[in-house]
């Protein structure tokens, strides 16, 4: 039940009814069921592992929220005065809570890695082994999602920023949360709990907004992505057979489709929730427009960023053997001793991230690639700052865009090594670039005829001209906007809209609809 | 939720789904073997046959007109289901009143055993809900959804924004080859290995479905009065199909309904033979047709239901039997064994054509004798007029150019390189060598373009025949 399939529509039409039928009270018990219904009808087995991994970080932050009570209670009965009777009473209360957080993370990200890896570890095994007592087995949908959501909430709780939740069954709805379970967002429970209390009254502006977001994001996954998925499938599934231009194409055409793809479905994720009165954090800020890798990052997959920085980076960071070693780096070159340690810390979030994005070597390459930016950015950033301000206003801005263009064809390089099949193709493409200049590449024999590209081309350019507008805070929070505009001026858009998307949207006959590139993760 | 936000929403959402409608109406295919029924004077047809290709190519309404005087029509559609039948046949009574239903009955039992019955399904699905918008059409939408069907008519057509030429807001009747009466006849004939189908004495009901919509069918012949007759066209049938079709019989005895089977008793008493009269694995060809049509006139007389010739249309349908006899007429005529000379023979003794004979600049003594029984020697290189066997005209080409302009229409043949390209209007209709002699057939009283065949220099012939390629078979 993908968004963008029937059945998915009627689902969601079947929820609103039940929602703003239901008194204001029940309203999130419709959600928990729709969002249970949801899961279900990807695997019905294995929608119980969702809700296991909730009991488990739900008991986990009951069992912590009760050792804080404790650790009150018991330090209530001591003397102030008494510091080391009372930081003894702290170390063992804290002592238990890091053991109830460490065991329910180990069995909540456990249960992420081997569900990741089995498979292709069995598939490894299978090409010596013939006797078939390994065999495959089924995923459970939106696994890598769900997952870092509630181990967020446990070390939220453990760090005492978020009370615990007392009632599984609210803490259940925020575990399996319909809209961001197949692709995101990742969100932290204070910033959706309260919402998903649906204690707010029936906000008609809201609705229409939801609603326009997710017209956008059917324009970019249907009228974009799936068009340049055709192409670039073919490219990539067929690389040994392309060089040159046909590679940076591939590069660059599976960046952009990536995006569309992404950020489209996350429009959507925004957008039904939103109809249903829940805000989510938002996940994209206009990626291509950054001027810097770094930038980049902080632009692209928000939530993922933000949940890497704040559960593996900032931990790694403070942790006792990186302050070791730059207290030691310190007294040699203070220089250093900023620097190493933070990107060793760096080096274990793109580590993390790689191994979260899957189980192909050639993530790992990936992420290789980006720390390696990153580092460079971090290294010269000050110094690249400093001479670009020296410049004239004209120039810096023609700089902006040279460097907006370069941040672009390196991200691209890098989507390059991601959507290659496997390590080797993503060697063999890249040493494919430098090859076949000479030999003509023509994009209507990758899949799509004239019409088709002509259509993927309009669609990407009014992407430019309104994320452009946007970047220069012309068109913010369209959305928003449309809601506010007059009843036919609103009316005309969406109509438009939607006509649009039926019209020239990769659908039906004569087109293969591509799923989500980020549900397989 | 505010009284005026509810009436936005409503408003909303009755305009989101008229705009798609309107665009699903806009986009989807139109025009279907209803196209000439519907222009038929109202009241004027005795008998519809209904049904699959079967029916299409097996029966041929000229023949009950011109040998029984019954005025008949075709009401077929590719991979025709039961249901499918049941709504065309509601559709055909909107403008007629015949007094015979002939219902092929194969139709009830395709997804019985049968390997290819999902593609059947998907092809009555996208093919056959064509015809005019309605509560019929609308029904037999839902009627012929299955799991795999899209959900949406526009799920189907919308990619048709690529062409827009194909895109009609309101459809004109497609009625070129409305004188064939829907009868899609074949001419090739191939060897059948005779089977015995009373050998199969088991009886299976079909399923819930078809068995639903026959009965559906029974209650609307006992409602609007027409006589229902059940009719099996020969075609390659399988065990559980023919043990449904004993069902059928029986079914057919105890509603008093007629079964002419012709893959059984009826199919001996018609004279079919296996070996000379199937064109291919499922369909009969011309000669079975004649066979088919015959007994069902026989039939029909049987009842008292022939020579209805006082009709309004009486000359309109002698006319188009006359059209349809000269098709199958000159088409087997114009087969491989075809030589110039009797080519020309033809021409000159038929009166009812207009001809464009392409001469090629090196004529040889094979593609000459084409003009012997012409009695005229032509030009080279020149596009020559033929009209009721007689030379009218003339045209040498100019700029590697020639045209004629034939009643109602202009032919243009354009020389390029070593090949001749033939242009009826702006469609392209044949490229071929330059060496070739070519004659254009265009028929008078159809003002249609019908035959074009080519001579190569050793006079071997090559045909395209018009009336059958527009249509194809399913």
């Amino acid at each position: 039940m993908l968004f963008t399939s029937f059945n998915f529509f009627c689902f969601f039409a079947l929820v609103l009814i039940l929602f703003y039928c239901a008194p204001r009270k029940i309203r999130w018990v419709v959600l928990l069921c729709a969002s249970l219904v949801f899961c279900w009808s990807f695997n019905h087995v294995l929608s119980l592992h969702l809700i296991l991994s909730a009991l488990i970080a739900w008991s986990a932050g009951k069992l912590m929220a009760k050792n804080f009570a404790s650790e009150t209670a018991a330090l209530a009965q001591i003397d102030r005065k008494d510091k080391e009777q009372r930081k003894k009473i702290k170390n063992t209360f804290a002592l238990k809570r890091k053991k109830v957080r460490t065991g329910s993370l180990i069995l909540l990200i456990g249960s992420l890695l081997l569900y990741k890896f089995y498979n292709p570890v069995v598939d490894v095994i299978s090409r010596t082994d013939a006797s078939g007592i390994f065999v495959r087995i089924a995923v459970p949908v939106g696994i890598s999602f769900y997952i870092l959501q509630i181990s967020s909430y446990v070390m939220e709780v453990h760090d005492h920023n978020l009370e615990a939740e007392p009632n599984f069954a609210r803490f259940l709805l925020f575990s399996s949360w319909f809209p961001c379970l197949l692709q995101g967002p990742i969100c932290r429970y204070a910033q959706i709990a309260p919402e998903l209390r649906c204690e707010r009254k029936f906000e008609y502006d809201a609705f229409v907004a939801g609603f326009a977001r997710v017209l956008g994001g059917f324009f970019k996954k249907l009228i974009i992505a799936d068009r340049l998925a055709i192409l670039t499938s073919t490219i990539y599934d067929n690389y040994a057979s392309y060089a040159g231009p046909a590679i940076i194409f591939a590069a660059v055409g599976y960046a952009l489709q990536l995006y569309c793809d992404f950020s489209g479905g996350i429009d959507m994720a925004l957008g039904f929730s939103r109809m249903l009165g829940v805000n989510l954090p938002e996940n994209f800020r206009r990626p291509y427009f950054s001027q810097s890798v770094s930038e980049y990052w902080r632009r692209w997959h928000i939530t993922l960023g933000s949940w890497l920085k704040d559960f593996v980076f900032y931990p790694l960071t403070l942790s006792h053997a990186m302050t070791k070693l730059g207290k030691k780096l310190r007294g040699k070159n203070i220089r250093a001793a900023k620097y190493i340690p933070a990107l060793l810390s760096m080096a274990g979030l793109w580590l993390c991230s790689a191994i979260w994005h899957g189980e192909g070597t050639q993530f790992l390459l990936w992420g290789l690639f980006h720390w390696c930016m990153v580092t460079l950015d971090t290294l010269t950033e000050a110094k690249t700052e400093k001479r670009i301000a020296a410049l004239r206003p004209l120039t810096q801005k023609g700089v902006a865009v040279l460097r907006t263009l370069l941040t672009f064809l390196c991200v691209s390089f890098g989507e390059l090594i991601f959507r290659a099949n496997g390590i080797s193709a993503a060697f063999s493409m890249i040493g494919s670039i430098f090859r076949g200049w000479q030999t003509p590449f023509l994009l209507t024999e990758l899949g799509l005829d004239v019409p088709d590209l002509v259509v993927a081309a309009i669609g990407l350019a009014i992407l430019f001209a309104f994320e452009f507008m946007q970047e220069r805070g012309k068109l913010e929070n369209m959305s928003d906007k449309i809601a506010h505009f007059p009843l036919l001026a609103r009316w005309s858009l969406l109509l438009g809209g939607i006509a649009l998307i039926a019209v020239f949207g990769v659908y039906g006959a004569g087109y293969d609809p591509a799923p989500f590139i980020y549900f397989q993760f | 939720m505010q009284k005026k936000q509810w009436i936005s929403l409503v408003g909303f959402i009755l305009c989101a789904v008229l705009l798609l409608s309107f665009i699903s109406e806009l986009m989807r295919d139109k025009g279907s073997s209803f196209d000439a029924y519907y222009e038929e004077p109202e009241n004027t047809i005795d008998a519809i046959f209904v049904g699959s290709s079967h029916v299409y190519s097996g029966y041929c309404p000229a023949v009950l007109w011109r040998e029984y005087g019954v005025s008949a029509y075709n009401v077929y559609a590719w991979s025709q289901p039961v249901w499918t039948s049941y709504y065309y046949i509601r559709e055909a009574l909107k403008t007629q009143s015949p007094q015979v239903v002939f219902l092929d009955v194969s139709g009830v039992v395709y997804n019985m055993g049968g390997t290819d019955w999902q593609s059947v399904e998907r092809t009555n699905r996208e093919e056959n809900i064509t015809f005019n918008a309605g509560w019929e059409r609308f029904a037999l939408t839902i009627a012929s959804q299955t799991p795999e069907s899209p959900r949406f008519d526009l799920e189907l057509y919308h990619n048709k924004w690529k062409y827009p030429d194909r895109i009609e807001l309101i459809h004109k009747n497609d009625t070129s080859l409305a004188f064939l009466r829907n009868a899609g006849l074949l001419f090739e004939t191939i060897d059948y290995e005779i089977f015995n189908y009373s050998f199969y004495t088991d009886v299976t009901s079909p399923s819930d479905k078809a068995v639903h919509y026959l009965e559906k069918i029974t209650e609307l012949s006992e409602k609007e009065g027409f006589r229902l007759v059940y009719i099996l066209t020969p075609y390659t049938s399988n065990e559980q199909q023919n043990a449904a079709i004993n069902w059928i019989h029986q079914y057919a005895d105890e509603h008093g309904i007629d079964f002419l089977d012709f893959m059984r008793e009826d199919g001996a008493a018609s004279g079919f033979d296996y070996q000379a009269d199937m064109a291919d694995g499922d369909h009969v060809n011309v000669h079975g047709a004649f066979k088919l049509t015959r007994h069902c006139g026989e039939y029909l007389k049987s009842l008292g239901l022939t020579e209805q010739r006082d009709k309004p249309n009486a000359a309109a349908l002698d006319q188009a039997a006359d059209a349809t006899y000269r098709m199958i007429e000159y088409t087997f005529l114009f087969d491989e064994t075809c030589t110039p000379q009797i080519y020309g023979e033809w021409l000159a003794q038929n009166q009812a054509y207009h001809a464009a004979i392409i001469t090629p600049q090196n004529i040889t003594a094979q593609q000459l004798e084409l003009f012997e029984q012409l009695d005229f020697e032509p030009t080279k290189d020149s596009l020559v007029a033929i009209q009721n066997g007689e030379l009218k005209q003339e045209f040498l080409f100019a700029n590697n150019m020639a045209e004629i302009e034939f009643p109602n229409t202009l032919l243009v043949a354009e020389q390029a390189e070593s090949e001749i390209t033939i242009n009826l209007g702006s469609q392209s209709l044949w490229t071929g060598s330059q060496e070739d002699l070519i004659v254009v057939l265009y028929d008078d009283p159809l003002e249609q373009l019908v035959y074009i065949v080519s001579f190569d220099p050793q006079g071997v012939v090559n045909v395209q025949g018009f009336s059958q390629e527009v249509r194809g078979m399913g």
